[in-house]
Order: C-alpha cells, then structure tokens, then sequence
C-alpha cells in the first residue's frame, strides 16, 4: 500500500480474482472464512471484506434450504410476499394439511417483528366466523415464529381477477359464469351481483374481527380466497392490531400494500375499522372495472394518487355498473373516514340491499345538500335553507303529509257531528278533501322516487333529471297540489343553484296560491320570500331589497317566528351586506342571530347567522368581534356537521381569510390549508370551492413572501379551475392577476405582463370596462409596463384606467389619485410634460373635491 | 477457501426437491440470460418469462435423464434446454415466414393448448403466482440495473456472473488479458450492485399471494 492508502497493482489482481472466487463460494453455498485465507496478508483483509458483501449482493444463485418446523412435515411453498412465505404442511401427529406462515428471513430477528407477528396470531385466533380462515397454531423455530391456518382450496380474488383479466373480453361484458365453478348461480344471477356476494362475505367477517376489536389494515383480494363453494373468506391479518394495544408502527413506516390502503394509512396515521372499509370498497372497485382505483410506478407515487386524486367512477370503466353500487363503492372509498359507511355492518347491510334490488341508503356525492359559492372575500348568499331531505321535510308537501293527519282530521270531524250535523258535513268533507290531497302528493312523489329505483328501470337518474321529470307531470294535477309541488321544485332547483328553472317554479306556485281561496298566509309569505331570496342568490340584491324587508314586517306582524322567518332574516341580512349598506346588515343579522337563540332547544344560536353577522362586522372594522362570530360559528358547525361538512368548510375557509385580513398569517396559513385538504375530501378536484381555496392559500403564500410556493399553488389552482370552470369565470381572472403579482415579484416582468392581459381580458369580457375591477386590471397592467420600461403601453392602460375610472361611481378618489398618479409619470418618461401637467391638475381638483 | 458444508443431495426428481433447487438456480437470473440470448425478432412472439417455464415444463418431464452432479451443473442443464427451446422457436418463426410447417414439438405434445398456463404440468405448487411475480419482478430489476451499466462492464458481468462461463474462455473471447477481464469483472460487479441497490429501494411494491 503507498502513502495514500492505495494498493498496489499485484494486490489489486489479487484481490480481483478473490473477488471471483468470492461469488462461486457464495453461490455454492460454502463460508469464506477471510482470516484464515488472507493469514499472510492480513493488510487486505478490509478490502476483502468489502469485497466480500459485494459478492453476497451481486450472486445470482443461492441455496436454499428446505424450511424445518417442529411437528410438521412441509409440502410445498403456496405463496410468498412482503410478509412472509406461506408452506403447504403436515402436521404430523393430526395428519392434517394446513398452510403454514413465516416472516420473512431478514425480520425473523427483532423483537418488533415478533411481537407484530405474534400479535398478529393472538388476534385472530380469537376470531371464529364462516367467512375468516381460523389458526390452528403459532410457534417458533430457529428465531422464526410461525403460524398455521385452515388450508383452503381454492383461489384467492387476485387468481380470479387475472383470470377475468386473461378473457380479454372487458369488465362490462363479464358474465357470472366467468367467476368459474367456485359459485354456482342463481338464476338471473349477474356478475355484478357475484362480486357483489363475495364482498358482502368479506363485509361480514370484518363486522365480526371489528367487533373483537381486531383491525385487519391489509384487506386486498390477495388476502380474500374464494373456496370451491363460492364461499369468500378473508385472512392473513398481517398487520391487524387490537384497538387497545400500542401502535408498533413508527409514523412514516409504512407497511402493507400500497394499491388498496386507505388515505390514512397513506398519510402514515393510524388504522381504524375505516381503514378496513376502504380497502374493501378499493376491492370492490376492482372487482366491478377490472381495475385497480389507484396507480403509479413507484409506492410514493401510489401513496399520493391514494391521498390526493379520487378514483374514476366505476360506471366510466363499465358503463353496466349501477349507480347504487358506484355509490357503494365510492362511499366506502370516501377520502374521509367520516364519510365512509360508519361499519362494517352498515356497508354489508347496503350490499344486501343492492342484491334485492332495494335502493340503498348511501348517497351520491352528486345527491344535493346544499350549495353556495365560497367567494374570495364572502360568500355571495348563504342561505341556511337546510334541505337535506330535499322534498319531504319543511316543505308544504310535507306538511299536507305530515301535519294534516287525515285521520285525525276525520275523527275530529266525527266528534263535530255529535254536537252539528250541518258543521260536521263541512269538516267531514275538508278533512276528506286534505285526505286525498295529501295521499295525491304522496302519490306523485312515490312514482317520482320509483322512476330511479334500479330493480325498476335500471336507468341512472341524476337529481336534476329527476326533478325535470317531475315538472313534466305536474299540470294535470289539481291546483293545491300542484302549487305545494311546484313550491318543493323551486326549492329543489335553488339547492342545485339552478336559479332561473327555481324561480320559474317559484313563480307558478305564487300564481296558484294567489288563485287558491283559503291559502294559509305562512304559506302565502313562504312563497314571496322564496322569490325574493332567488334574487339574492341571483345577485339581484336591490330587487331583493325590495321586497325582503315588507315581508320581514310581515311575518313580524304576524306572529311568525319560525325557519323561514329566520330565513327572510338572512337573506336580508346578506342582501343589505352586498349593497354595502353595512350598519342594517348587521342590525338585522344581529336580530335573527337572537331570535335564533330563542328559537333554539339550547340557545345556542344558528350558526349560519354567526357566520353571516361575523363577516357584515369585519367589513365594519370590528375585526375582533368578526373573528370571535366566525370561530364560533365554525365550531358549531363541526360539532353539528362534522369537519368536512360543505358548511364547516365554509366557514373554516371565511376565518382563515379573515384572519389573513388581520395579519394573523400563521394561524391563517394553518386554516387554509385546511380549507384545501377539507374541499379536496369533500368536494375533490373538480369543483369551484376547491379553486378558491388553493386560490385563496396561494394569496396568503404571497404575502408571507413565499413566492414559489405562491406560485405552485397559484398554478395549481388555475389547473384545476381550467378542468372545472369556463374561461371567462371571473375566478380565473383573480387567479391570473395574483400571478401576475408573483411572477413579478420573482422578477419576470414581462411574464408579468402577459399574465395579468389575461385576467384583464377576462374581466373586460365578464364585466364590461366600467367595472373597478377591468379597471383595476387596467392600472395593475400599466404598472407592470411601467416596471418593465414600456412607457408607451403603460400610458395606454391608465388612460383607459382613467376614462373608465372617471365613469364609475363605485370607484373612490383615491384610487382615482393613484392612476392619475402613473399616468402622470409614464407622460414624463414619454417626454408629454404638458399632458402631465394637465393630468396634474385634474388630480388638484379631484383632491379639493374629496371630504376630508 | 473452507470445504462446503455437509448437506444431504437434494433428488432432483421429487418433487420438493425440485422446487427448492429451482428456488437455488436463481431463476431471476436464468431469465435474465435468456433475456439477453434472444433476438429481437423473437422477443416480439415471446417473453424470456415464457422460455424460462418452458424450461421448467422440460426440465421435470426429462428429469430422469439428468444425472445429479450439483446445483451449478443442473443450471447449467436448465440454460442448455433454454437455449434449445429458443433456437426451436426461432426455426418455428422462419418456417412459418416461409410459409411451411415449423415440425417443431411444442405444446400439443405435452397435451397443453397453444398459450395456455403451464403451470398444471409441474409439481405441487411450485409455481404460485406469487413466485411468478417475484422472480419476474426480480429479473426485471437485474435487467435493468445491467442496462445503467457501461457496455463492457456489463458484458462480462452478464457472461461470468449470469452465465457463469469460466473467466479464462471470456478473456479469450474477448480478446482481453485474464487480469484485465477479472478487474473488469470486480469493477462491474460493484456497479451492478451499486445501481441494484439503489433501484431496488425505490422498487414498485412486490405482489402478494396466495395461491
């Protein structure tokens, strides 16, 4: 070796054909035993030892020895994986066959190993169900523990999942015979219906393991075998865990695999019976498309499709696929935990449903709750009209349903008789009348909801189709019932934001109230304040506040201090809120706020009016007080909805801009992230309320002075604003000019400049010229020429600024100022001093104008 | 070097035995050379995949007409069959280019369908689909890492490692100095362990069976 360590060329060939002899060694399986080789040359024995590995690392052949478990004799190896291999064996005293499992070689050793494995065989022996393969025996030998279980013929879903696969003929062309012999068919049988039954055995067994608290955290069709029966049965509990005992797993170590995990596991948190649920939904994914819902080349990426994108509906990949089992599906693949089937049981019990073709209980994310825009700085109209029942609850078919017990009615009439023949006939023949109303209005809605139950027609009908249908019918009926329905439609239309068909409804229940002798006045001023409430939603708010506030006298006249009621109170509130008249917004949001709290079992107020009233105070400079309403008003919806409620998203995203507003930029930067985890659960990608959220976090980035951050999410929220929204959404033109701001701020001014052209393009198209904000895009334009030496084109810009500014009341004298100001300045660096001047002077006057 | 560990013969012809001394041969490994023995017009029609459980399908029905030497010999034995089932193809694929029978025995004689599984033909359970994907998966990793090699490095690593040709006939072959081939060898090996290393830590996730 020479003085800098190097050796010398013979030793370097001699240790090159070690080297060889090193790999022959290893492959046959013989010890190189580097002390006793290199006794001569013990300076070489660190070289070779590296050498050494090496070899044992590159070595293509290796023996294997034939595994030695105590009491049993092994057959054969069945199947092998990350956790372990798995030995046909028998024991030898029973002389049963059994499947024997190992762990795998490199983490026999380790005490966490172990006790994971171990864990692993106690729980499960605890399990005993028709559809869960039973252990017989755990042990250990030579430092390996192992198990044995039931040996079962048959296939696992991954042999019968290749095999459709192999047919070659698409998951929509499948037939139940293509399952194989494993289950005979019933007749009419389907194969959706025969995936369907092996899902439900698996639903059933996790209902069981969950019971006993055992999780099983590896569901996937390698872990489901399909007996000769046709029977399913779940095993290889891997990873369970009781629900009680330590979590062994190190956050970020993930085991398991990755294509069925849920979004928790992903996210390295702990497993829940959720987890479970997920996974089975993953299967039954793939079972019904032939495809896995989630992909990628390496784990990471398969992990974050797992997080972040939502599966495509089944009925994309097999248009056979109904919507009562694509809503199972993606129910139990719900990102959130909280919107998944709450158990086991509850998803088994919809399965079950959708084999007897009865409509199940779970909901499309389609179906309607309620919508509302969540607006950069407020949202346009949140009505707190809860139509979570859509047409059966709060509304006046319900009520004729509901509160006009036709019985009750008639043994009212009945009593009546005794003491006035003549006052008994008229009541006998209202309460006959109210009778077959309602049971007319039952009618319509049972044939409205027959019209999409699969087992009858087998077609996919989307809310709105639904209700299409329905308006069809609703002519010929009598006029009290078509009034209360065509009331119920509106409704329906304005919860889907279809605002002209809801007000074209609304409209036609008016007239025939109006024509209706004997219309209860509730119904009447329901009706009137449904119309006026369109208009806020419409942001017709100065036709709104037309009629918003005699109603509100109305009702107070009246004595009515119910929902709607509270209802008329918002939509006031919100209506006074848009038309910048501030004070009465918060005078008549404070008012329903209290009333609310009357009204209410607890007290408590309605926290829509916190919301609302939260932010009339901050646009009043009370920001504290604002903040206080906000945070209140979004506890209270967690606690009422849930976290991921549309509501509570809502309001989480409202506090997070509020509290950007107050500098309070830590705090709202944890917000909004929020906001945006919560939108993508609830909403995914492909809706608007996820745009402004990414929008709004991008902002925020902005002013932390984390510009390629900002820029990232910017982007990210114009991608998804570009696969969701049209070009000419005003959205777009917030998000290309807060861009614009970045990329400037980054020092690429003349991309700047393209930018921000386009979100002036945008609200020139959306909002004509004489519009603050085409102006101000005009004036933000100017500044990036400006910036970038174009003085020319920047004088272009605040002249428009300027003309179109002068034009518009809405815009203040110091915004006026300001573009006077550039536009003074680019007419100096043109060398037009006197057009300077003359913009100066202009500016005088302006400034002499304005109230100090 | 020290003598090899007393050890029973394995009996290549049960059926247990068997499938263990498959599991020794390094089938990944096996794959990889008939991976890098086929031309690229055979490729098209056939996986080295496909060749390798052809091997095996052979290697069991002939079993009686090996005689057991050791598990590098009975590799070397399975390579040989290898290597004739791809010159079989190849004479099949010119054949029928020409428009004559090929007259090569394929499948029908072991009384498997054109493209059916082989897998029935072989004892037990020694070809699991987990087992399958495993070593495919695994000889797609060597093939690649190989692939990230320089071409020198590669070819000798593939010829002496994979193939286990003797050192001397490659440097002949070669037309390279015994030494030279044995330092290109070492240097090659620590490459392709370097870069297999490095791929396998990033690998997609393994299948999981049972079958």
């Amino acid at each position: 070796m020479n003085d800098e360590g190097e050796l010398a060329p013979a030793d370097e060939e001699h240790l090159n054909e070690l080297f060889g002899s090193f790999v022959e060694a290893l492959s046959d399986g013989r010890e190189v035993d580097l002390e006793q080789h290199l006794s001569d040359r013990p300076d070489l024995i660190s070289a070779a030892r590296e050498l050494l590995a090496v070899a044992g690392e590159v070595a293509v052949r290796k023996p294997v020895d034939v595994p030695r478990f105590k009491g049993y004799e092994i057959l054969s190896e069945v199947g092998r994986g990350g956790m372990g291999k798995v030995y046909l064996a028998r024991h030898h005293e029973l002389g049963r066959t059994v499947a024997l499992k190992t762990l795998p070689a490199q983490w026999s050793t380790g005490e966490r190993a172990i006790k994971r494995f171990e864990r692993e065989a106690r729980a499960v022996a605890r399990l005993k169900h028709p559809n869960i393969i039973p252990i017989y025996d755990v042990g250990e030998q030579d430092g390996c523990p192992y198990f044995t279980m039931e040996y079962v013929k048959g296939r696992t879903l991954t042999g019968v999942l290749e095999g459709l696969r192999g047919l070659g003929v698409g998951s929509k062309n499948l037939q139940v015979t293509h399952l194989g012999k494993e289950r005979t068919p019933s007749k009419g049988e389907t194969y959706l219906k025969g995936v369907v039954r092996y899902v439900l055995d698996i639903a059933r067994a996790l209902d069981h393991a969950h019971g006993e608290g055992v999780v099983h955290r590896d569901v996937k069709p390698s872990n489901i075998l399909v007996r000769s029966d046709g029977t399913a049965m779940l095993f290889d509990f891997g990873l369970a865990t009781l629900e009680e005992s330590e979590v062994l797993t190190m956050t970020g170590e993930f085991v398991g695999t990755p294509h069925y995990v849920s979004p928790e596991q992903a996210a390295g948190r702990r497993a829940s019976f959720s987890t479970d649920i997920f996974s089975l939904g993953a299967t039954l994914y793939e079972l019904v498309t032939l495809e896995r819902p989630f992909g990628g080349i390496t784990t990471r990426d398969i992990l974050q499709e797992v997080q972040e994108r939502d599966p495509r509906p089944p009925s994309r990949l097999n248009r056979d696929v109904p919507r009562d089992l694509e809503t199972i599906c993606l129910t139990a693949m719900a990102k959130s935990p909280n919107r998944r089937y709450p158990s086991a049981t509850s998803f088994a019990q919809d399965l079950e449903r959708f084999l007897e073709g009865i409509p199940v209980h779970a909901r499309s994310v389609g179906t309607i709750e309620r919508t509302w825009r969540l607006a950069c700085r407020r949202p346009a109209a949140t009505l707190s009209i809860c139509l979570g029942a859509l047409l059966l609850f709060g509304t006046p078919s319900a009520l004729y349903l509901q509160g006009r017990a036709a019985n009750k009615e008639i043994s009212d009439a009945l009593l009546a008789a005794e003491e006035s023949e003549a006052q008994a006939i008229v009541s006998l023949a209202d309460a006959r009348r109210e009778r077959d109303i309602a049971q007319e209005i039952n009618n319509v809605l049972q044939n409205m909801f027959a019209s999409v139950n699969p087992s009858n027609s087998g077609r996919d009908a989307r809310v709105f189709e639904l209700l299409d249908n329905v308006s069809k019918k609703l002519e010929p009926l009598r006029p009290e019932v078509r009034a209360a329905l065509e009331l119920d439609l509106g409704t329906s239309y304005m919860t889907l934001t279809l605002m002209e068909e809801s007000l074209k409804h609304i409209d036609i229940a008016y007239e025939l109230y109006s024509s209706l002798p004997g219309t209860p006045l509730e119904t009447m001023l329901h009706v009137r304040a449904m119309r006026c409430m369109i208009g806020v939603q419409m942001g017709r708010h100065a036709q709104a506040l037309e009629c918003l506030p005699g109603i509100r006298e109305e009702y107070e006249a009246a004595g009515l201090f119910d929902e709607n009621y509270g209802h008329v109170m918002n939509s006031l509130g919100l209506a006074w809120l848009e038309a910048d008249e501030l004070d009465k917004a918060v005078d008549v949001l404070r008012t329903g706020l209290e009333d609310s709290a009357r009204r209410s079992a607890d007290g408590k107020p309605d926290a829509t009016f916190e919301h609302n009233l939260a932010l009339a105070l901050s646009d009043r400079g009370e920001i504290e007080e604002g903040l206080r309403l906000m945070r209140s008003a979004w506890q209270r919806r967690v606690e009422k909805w849930g976290p991921q409620h549309a509501y509570t998203i809502d309001s989480l995203g409202m506090l997070a801009q509020m509290l950007k507003e107050a500098g309070e930029l830590t705090e709202a930067r944890e917000l909004m992230e929020r906001t945006v985890e919560s939108s993508l659960v609830t909403y995914g990608e492909g809706h608007v309320n996820t745009v402004f959220a990414v929008h709004n976090l991008a902002g925020l980035h902005l002013e932390l002075g984390d510009l390629d951050e900002a820029e990232r999410l910017e982007l990210r929220a114009l991608e998804l604003a570009e696969a969701v929204l049209p070009a000419e959404h005003p959205i777009n033109a917030s998000i290309f000019e807060i861009l614009a701001e970045i990329v400037a701020q980054l020092g690429r001014g003349d991309e700047a400049i393209e930018v921000q052209m386009q979100s002036l393009v945008i609200r020139q198209e959306v909002f004509g010229e004489d519009h603050v904000l085409t102006i101000q895009a005009h004036f933000i334009l100017g500044r990036y020429h400006l910036a970038q030496g174009q003085a020319q084109e920047a004088r272009e810009q605040f002249e428009l600024a300027r003309e179109h500014a002068l034009q518009v009341a809405a815009v203040r004298a110091p915004f006026l100022l300001l573009i006077s100001g550039d536009l003074v300045r680019a007419h100096r660096a043109l060398g037009e001093e006197e057009a300077a001047l003359a913009v100066e002077a202009s500016m005088q006057e302006t400034l002499q104008a304005t109230p100090r | 070097m020290t003598e090899p560990r007393t050890s029973e013969e394995p009996d290549h012809r049960s059926q247990v035995e068997w499938d263990r001394i498959i599991e020794s041969v390094g089938p990944a490994g096996c794959i990889v050379v008939i991976d890098s023995w086929m031309g690229r017009a055979l490729s098209g029609m056939l996986t080295a995949e496909d060749i390798w459980q052809e091997t095996l399908v052979l290697s069991w029905r002939d079993r009686e007409q090996h005689e057991w030497k050791n598990v590098r010999a009975y590799r070397g034995w399975l390579l040989e069959i290898a290597r004739n089932r791809i010159r079989d193809h190849a004479r099949r694929m010119q054949a029928l280019k020409r428009g004559g029978s090929d007259g090569t025995a394929l499948f029908s004689e072991m009384g498997v369908e054109e493209g059916a599984s082989l897998a029935g033909l072989l004892p037990g359970c020694s070809t699991t689909p987990s087992r399958i994907s495993s070593t495919n998966e695994r000889a797609a990793q060597m093939r690649e890492a190989l692939a990230k090699l320089p071409e020198e490095q590669a070819q000798i690593v593939r010829l002496h490692l994979f193939e286990e040709r003797p050192m001397p006939e490659i440097a002949e072959e070669l037309a390279i100095g015994l030494a030279a081939a044995w330092y290109r060898f070492r240097q090659g090996s620590v490459a392709y362990a370097r870069v297999l290393a490095r791929d396998t830590s990033m690998a997609p996730p393994e299948t999981e069976e049972r079958g």
